[in-house]
């Protein structure tokens, strides 16, 4: 099915009939997963689902609400870093103490994503599941080295983001598994930027661009560079890092970055804005946001 | 200028708007709102293809599902014009309530009733439609060519079928005095080409509309509109009812911006579907079904105009291509007004003025806050600019030099209502306006550099109040009221004035209060219908307080006379011999004699003794027509800066000034001047509904791809500043004019010639969205960090 149709709408009742579950624990949940595959389809805060389901873009027979699982919502401090529940809202990163402290980027990511009432139900777990190559959180984590757990009956396995989204709206995700939580290390470096490019400023982006940096006596030591919005999927522009590693901290250096990462992305035209001016941002974006994380005082 | 020095006690002050109260607490009700016992719900199954013919149409699995199905054959084969505000002669009829040859995506085909929503809208996905497609026509520079294949083979007007040839809908050419001679005795003649957007209404309230057949073989309507009486006449005519069994009940209305002039699309359908159920139907549009529904005039205009080297402007010629979509809803009284807004902007001794409006498949366009305004004071503003710039004289000088102002002769609503001009206040606003935004420090753009720039900019401009004028003209421009005095004294005002939000009917209030001197606390608004009030054409072309307040003066100042006669009778003096006065502390209004103290009553007492003297309810219905449209004038200043490489546009500072005469409700005008600078920026920067080759809205139509500016992307309210010089408008209410679409009419021009007066760069394509513009400022800058000059790569896909 299309949107073409001018009555698949988004502004209406849903019409189609489906089967909801509301499982107590996530070991019930696991086990509904496990018994009704890609027939059940878990549902957070429905922000990226409800909507597919009211234009009738998508079919579902069987929802199941993840929100409530206790084991899911929490937010909290590992070796390594943090440790970011499944259902955690965009609201509670902005909030929590331990993300402000440990990747303040993320925090600044979920303030970019959607209005107040997107922050409030929206979570991290539904932002990564719904595969958008214009997931908020996507670039941050692709530059922090972020992994997320999927669990299923059978037990947990552990993907780094980077390896997480396959193409637009397709992920490793198996139709028995769920993801649990994000794990995120704490970066070494203080030096980040990040921003949405956007229509206006209550909106979806049209080209994302997260980056990191880390300098010595005035070389480029470690860099990362997220990119959403430019590519099927969310990316690192690695041939841009790898370029700039190990070169002068300067204006120079950053500018060259911005130029290999627009030819390192395959950005398309659509309504958000066009392929050409995605890349002339891209490289405009990536220099302006490497001097502002250069120029952070840390 | 004369300035308004009378002291009111109703208008002009801050009491509270009538039914404010209402709204915040959620009671008042809008048309989504209403719910009837027995109601069943409707859905309207849309054409997916942009030119289509329709086959076949299965509805038997929706039926046997319970559902009530109409299809074209079910409707009154009638054809119609939603808009009927016009004589027969300019109403071009093209239109019917279901159709079996959709022109657009999104036109209606066939729609289905049922108990709940959830089953009609499963119902109507049973329904099976087979369609022979057409290749769509979505340009309309290809509309007009000989390959075409025509959109319309005939429409109806004044009774008489016409051929549509070459999908032109309207062609319309208006000439004054000799273009070529003026163009030839100017020193220069300046030329640009425009081009606006294909801006979406976006009201907050979906189109919605609730019927209920009655006993009697009539019909009670509860729709969306901004006027029940032509929404009756429309209903009567289409479903052959007497007007006096057709009743249209007047709700809150959720915004408009022009979109509910017409009858909405889906009121006859439901009116239909209600007759074929036998029960009330209810239809609220989804907002995707809304943005198929209506669009403001997308046009391009070539501008040429000849001018002295002192700057005089002698003649003017300009050509319009407007996109009328699928239907013509009112291309003949648009390019009449973008010639006439035109003409009345400057006093061009020549015009000459070609328009066309032509057939696409795409949503049909109607009029939008400022209907032609905003797209001929965009051409004309940006040109004045251009023209001052080349010869080296001041904008504003250049302004003051060549407007139409007082005793000259104003044709704004086209060229067959003409008025001389009696109250102007350009010069004052054209003063306060630089002085707030520090004019006289402006530098050219050759001044500027690096990467964010600045430029500050204006545009003037004005609205008519209203259609009226001293002869009838093509438009029907008249409202009506019913005035009464209660036998308590307060006072009830009974008026079939539409209010889209902005407070109209307030002021009605207001003015009803002051014309009786009692105070606004006891003036109240009825709640009315089409049946219990006389016709009110509609609230539209910036008319609601010019012209539907003028009708309920009338009505109060004959109740004002009857007020004096009775108390005359009671106080046994002449009614001359008599004051009115209204006590806003006690609350009620004071009848007496001056100098006689034992001579008093109040309007309460007068009132409570006519009834037990048996001499009738003090009451007096009125309807009344304006002879004239006087111009409510516009002047914008803004600040912006613009990002030379990514072409991103912020607009800092912006200083809104405005002549409407007498200020009725001074907060709500100040809300006026926000709102129409928020769209018109809208208009300017973002706003466009761009269609694809199958003729479906990019972005697959969802509201999330129609953005609009927000009160993020604005100045604040500390960097707005808004004004109104109150001159005295003999002919308005209390000296009042209109205001609404003047505040949207120069927002356009005044944000590009801060663009240019920033970059260098003229943009006249809007919106100016940094895609389309980045390319040209990219060409006028040097990167920082290489020194080269910064050329857009061609793209590889
Ligand atoms: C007005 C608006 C603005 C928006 N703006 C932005 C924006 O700026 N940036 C942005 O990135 N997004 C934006 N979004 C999209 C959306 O809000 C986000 O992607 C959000 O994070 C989705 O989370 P959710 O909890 O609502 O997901 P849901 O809609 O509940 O689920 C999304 C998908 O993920 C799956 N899923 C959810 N949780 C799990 C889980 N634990 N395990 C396995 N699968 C799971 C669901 O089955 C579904 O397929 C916007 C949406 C709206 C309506």
């Amino acid at each position: 099915m299309e949107y073409k149709l001018a009555s698949n709408t988004t502004t209406r009742v849903i019409s189609q009939e489906f089967d909801y579950s509301v499982p107590a624990s996530l070991e019930e949940a696991l086990e509904l997963r496990d018994e009704h595959g890609d027939d059940v389809r878990p549902l957070a805060g429905g922000t990226d689902l409800l909507i597919q389901l009211k234009a009738d873009v998508r079919t579902e027979s069987h929802l199941m609400y993840v929100n409530g699982l206790d084991e899911l919502d929490d937010v909290s401090e590992t070796e390594e870093g943090l440790e970011i529940g499944a259902t955690v809202t965009y609201d509670d990163l902005m909030n929590s103490s331990l993300v402000d402290q440990h990747v303040p980027i993320l925090a600044e990511a979920a303030s970019d994503a959607g209005g107040v009432q997107v922050e409030k139900m929206g979570t991290i777990g539904g932002n990564l599941c719904n595969g958008s190559p214009a997931a908020s959180t996507a670039p941050p984590l692709l530059i922090l080295g972020a992994e997320v757990v999927l669990e299923s009956v059978d037990g947990e396995r552990i993907v780094p983001i980077e390896e997480f989204f396959t193409g637009p709206k397709r992920t490793v995700l198996e139709p028995n598994e769920l993801l649990t939580s994000v794990r995120v290390p704490t970066p070494a470096s203080d030096r980040w930027a990040h921003e949405e490019i956007k229509r206006v400023t209550e909106d979806l982006a049209k080209v994302i661009v997260s980056v990191s940096l880390e300098c010595d006596d005035g070389t480029v030591t470690d860099c990362g560079i997220g990119l959403g919005c430019v590519a099927p999927t969310p990316i690192r522009a690695t041939e841009a890092e790898a370029a700039i590693r190990g070169e002068p901290a300067t204006e120079e250096t950053f500018a060259r970055a911005g130029e290999i990462a627009s030819d390192e992305i395959s950005p398309i035209s659509d309504s958000r804005s066009t392929a050409e001016y995605r890349r002339l941002i891209t490289e405009t974006k990536v220099r302006d946001l490497l001097v502002d994380a250069h120029e952070t005082n840390v | 200028m004369p300035k308004n020095s009378k002291s009111f006690h109703a208008i002009g002050t801050d009491s509270p708007r009538k039914g404010g109260k209402a709204k915040v607490t959620g009671k008042a009700v809008y048309a989504p709102d209403v719910s009837l016992p027995g109601m069943w719900h409707g859905k309207v199954l849309r054409s997916p293809h942009p030119n289509a013919t329709v086959v076949d149409i299965d509805t038997s699995e929706a039926e046997a599902m319970g559902a009530i199905c109409i299809t074209p054959d079910d409707v009154p084969d009638v054809k119609y014009n939603e808009r009927t505000i016009s004589v027969p002669d300019a109403i071009y009829r093209d239109n019917r309530v279901l159709t079996d040859r959709p022109r657009q995506v999104g036109e209606g085909i066939a729609a289905v009733a049922a108990e709940t929503e959830e089953k009609a809208e499963r119902a109507l996905k049973a329904i099976d439609v087979t369609y022979e497609e057409h290749e769509p026509v979505i340009d309309p520079e290809f509309a007009v060519s000989d390959d075409a294949p025509a959109i319309h083979e005939s429409i109806v007007r004044d009774g008489e079928v016409e051929p549509i040839e070459n999908n032109i809908a309207v062609e319309r050419d208006i000439s004054v005095g000799d273009v070529e001679q003026g163009f030839a005795e100017s020193d220069h003649v300046f030329e640009h080409s425009f081009e606006t957007g294909r801006t979406y209404h976006a009201q907050l309230e979906n189109k919605t509309t609730v019927c209920r057949p009655e006993p009697d073989g009539g019909i009670t309507v509860w729709p969306t509109t901004q006027t029940v009486h032509n929404v009756r006449q429309l209903l009567g005519e289409i479903f052959d009812i007497n007007l006096s069994k057709v009743n249209v009940k007047r709700l809150e209305l959720g915004g408009s911006f022009g979109s509910s002039i017409q009858t909405n699309s889906v009121t006859p359908i439901t009116v239909a579907l209600a007759m074929a159920a036998d029960k009330p139907v209810k239809i609220v549009s989804s907002r995707e079904e809304d943005m198929y529904d209506h669009c403001r005039y997308p046009s391009k205009l070539d501008v040429k105009i000849g001018a002295n080297d002192d700057g005089t402007l002698n003649a003017v010629e300009m050509d319009v291509l407007a996109d009328v979509g699928s239907h013509n809803i009112q291309a003949f009284p648009y390019l009449g007004v973008v010639a006439g807004f035109t003409a009345s902007l400057y006093d061009f001794e020549h015009l000459e003025f070609r328009g066309r409006a032509v057939y696409t498949n795409k949503a049909p366009a109607c009029a939008m806050q400022g209907f032609g305004n905003p797209q001929a004071t965009f051409a004309v503003e940006c040109m004045i600019d251009a023209i001052a710039e080349e010869l080296g004289i001041d904008q504003l000088e250049l302004i003051r030099k060549n407007y139409v102002g007082e005793g000259d002769t104003f044709w704004g609503q086209g060229p067959t209502i003409k008025s001389v001009v009696k109250s102007c206040g350009v010069e004052e606003l054209l003063d306060q306006g630089a002085e707030a935004i520090g004019w006289d420090e402006r530098t050219p753009p050759g001044e500027k550099d690096g990467r964010y720039r600045r430029g500050i900019g204006m545009a003037r401009g004005f609205h008519t109040s209203g259609t009226g004028g001293p002869t009838p003209g093509e438009a029907i421009d008249y409202s009506s009221a019913l005035v009464k005095i209660n036998e308590d004294g307060s006072v009830d005002v009974v008026s079939a004035l539409q209010d889209h939000g902005g407070g109209t009917r307030s002021a009605g209030a207001r003015i009803v209060a002051e014309a009786l001197d009692v105070p606004i606390e006891n003036v109240e608004l009825s709640p009315t219908d089409s049946r219990n009030t006389a016709y009110d054409v509609a609230t539209h072309a910036t008319r609601g307080v010019y012209a539907g307040g003028a009708a309920m003066k009338k009505a109060a100042e004959s109740v004002r006379e009857q007020l004096l006669e009775n108390a005359s009778r009671l106080l046994e003096v002449p009614p001359d011999a008599i004051s009115l006065e209204a006590d806003t502390d006690e609350g009620i209004g004071r009848v007496f004699v001056e100098g006689v103290p034992d001579k008093e009553l109040t309007v309460g007492e007068v009132a409570k003794r006519a009834e037990l003297n048996n001499w009738g309810t003090m009451a007096a219905v009125e309807s009344n027509r304006q002879v004239a449209c006087p111009p409510a004038y516009a002047a914008q200043f803004v600040e912006v800066e613009v990002d030379m490489e990514t072409g991103e546009i912020d607009i800092l500072r912006t200083a809104i000034g405005n002549d409407s005469g007498t200020i009725v409700n001074p907060k709500l005008a100040a809300g006026q001047q926000h709102g129409g600078f928020y769209r018109g920026a809208g208009y300017a920067l973002v706003e466009d509904t761009q269609y694809d080759e199958n003729g479906a809205i990019d972005g697959n139509g969802l509201l999330t791809d129609y953005r609009m500016l927000t009160t993020m992307d604005l100045p604040s309210n500390d960097e707005t500043e808004t004004f109104f010089v109150e001159t005295e408008e003999p002919s308005g209410p209390f000296g009042a004019k209109g205001l609404g679409e003047a505040c949207i009419n120069p927002t356009a021009a005044a944000v590009a010639n801060a663009v240019y007066n920033a970059t260098g760069v003229r943009f006249t394509d809007i919106p100016m969205t940094p895609e389309k513009i980045i390319g040209d400022l990219r060409a006028e800058y040097t990167d920082r960090v290489t020194g080269k000059p910064m050329v857009p790569a061609e793209d590889d896909d």
